[in-house]
């Protein structure tokens, strides 16, 4: 049996909006499900603690990056595998996982093909996948300059440029081995799942001819800033610098969508 | 195998990459290639290649399998197969490898050795023998 941890909040309460196709479809896929309703995000560990039993399968977060960023660090504690059905168009976990939309989380919980994702930390939240830190002014317009009609109408919705993009004075300790210092416009960390790697931290700073990249890799992350800046996870700020971050050895099982070939089989 | 001019021209992925406005002091490890554009202090090894490109500033001891140097560099290098001082490239240290070229241009300040290498060195011991009188 699955459990199902909905939002009913999430993509503006869309979950109410498609609640019977929904069920519908797990019921013609035959998965045994239960749902349990999230109201409040910061009960998610207490819900998953009263609702484990034995024979649970897998749990599945139901609805935007704010259900499954709850539902992994609940989650961590337990060896049981994770599942994505997005409600949201932003389900930034879900699109990394090739999920573009509900139907297609409920076909890859029936195809139940699983692989492992490493964790990482901040502070004493879990997350996976990658993160993004950037200064807010920057974050807004990549956001608002891309999504607005009125600019789509008039062919002005482009990414940010070097000259428009803000930068910040930021401090970074890696492994206390390094410290890296220099003016950044982003910072876009990625757990790699491959063996023991090291996380791989990609400095976005501002040059006189353009933007610039810088590769590092490290397993801990200290990140100081003349300002503060929101460390994001899709469009889900986990936490403010300064923060630490840090890849952990732990693993959790994520049910993806079966390759191809499988799902011809199936 | 060592890099030729073209293909350090087109290195543009390497494993670390520091920017040309990222200052960075410390220790440096990497089992890939390192290129250094910024400024750098401390101590870099690598299994694989290190690029000090053409902007960059480092002021630290280098280990590495081949040493590519564009920028500035103050501190011992130690390349075990190749060491290339390009014509912007300037080193003040003392040079250790197994081959090394300057190009016009290049500059360094400081004393270099030549390690043997398994082409130049005497494969096995010459032997020997005395053919007995046969009597």
């Amino acid at each position: 049996m699955y459990l199902l941890l909905v939002n009913p909040k999430a993509g503006n309460k869309l979950y109410r909006r498609i609640e019977r196709r929904f069920i519908g479809l797990l019921n013609r896929y035959k998965i045994k499900h239960k749902i349990v309703v999230v109201d409040d995000l910061s009960s998610t560990t207490d819900l998953l603690k009263e609702n484990i039993k034995s024979g649970i399968k897998a749990v599945v977060a139901v609805g935007g990056n704010g259900t499954v960023t709850a539902v992994i660090d609940a989650l961590a504690d337990y060896d049981l595998p994770l599942s994505i059905i997005p409600i949201t168009k932003t389900n930034h976990l879900a699109r990394l996982l090739g999920i573009a939309n509900w139907q297609a989380g409920v076909r890859a919980l029936s195809h139940h093909h699983i692989r492992p994702k490493r964790l990482g930390k901040i502070g004493q939240r879990y997350f996976m996948g990658e993160l993004t830190i950037a200064p807010k002014r920057n974050l807004i317009k990549n956001i608002f300059g891309q999504k607005s009609r009125l600019k789509r109408f008039f062919g002005t919705n482009r990414p940010l440029t070097p000259k428009n993009q803000h930068s910040i004075a930021c401090q970074l300790k890696l492994d206390s081995e390094l410290e890296v210092s220099g003016q950044l416009a982003r910072l876009d960390i990625n757990l790699i799942d491959e063996g023991k790697k090291k996380m791989r931290i990609q400095l976005h700073t501002l040059t006189e001819t353009g933007a610039e990249v810088s590769v590092l890799w490290a397993n801990r992350l200290e990140i100081n800033s003349s300002l503060n800046m929101p460390i994001v996870s899709g469009n889900e700020t986990l936490a403010n610098t300064p923060a630490t971050i840090q890849a952990v050895t732990k693993t959790i099982e994520v049910i993806q969508p079966a390759p191809k070939s499988k799902r011809k089989q199936g | 195998m060592a890099k030729d001019r073209k293909d350090f021209a087109d290195f543009n992925q390497p494993d670390t990459l520091i920017g040309k406005e990222v200052v960075v002091t410390g220790t440096l490890n990497s089992e890939g290639d390192i290129q250094i554009n910024g400024q750098f202090e401390g101590k870099i090894e690598a299994a694989a290649d290190v690029i000090i490109g053409e902007h960059a500033k480092v002021k630290a001891d280098i280990r590495a399998g081949n040493v590519y140097v564009a920028g500035e560099v103050e501190g011992d290098i130690q390349a075990i197969e190749r060491l290339e001082i390009l014509e912007t490239g300037r080193v003040n240290g003392n040079v250790n490898s197994q081959a090394m070229s300057i190009e016009p241009g290049g500059i360094l300040k400081g004393s270099s050795a030549m390690q043997e290498t398994a082409e130049t060195a005497p494969a096995a011991q010459p032997t020997y023998e005395l053919e007995e009188e046969k009597e």
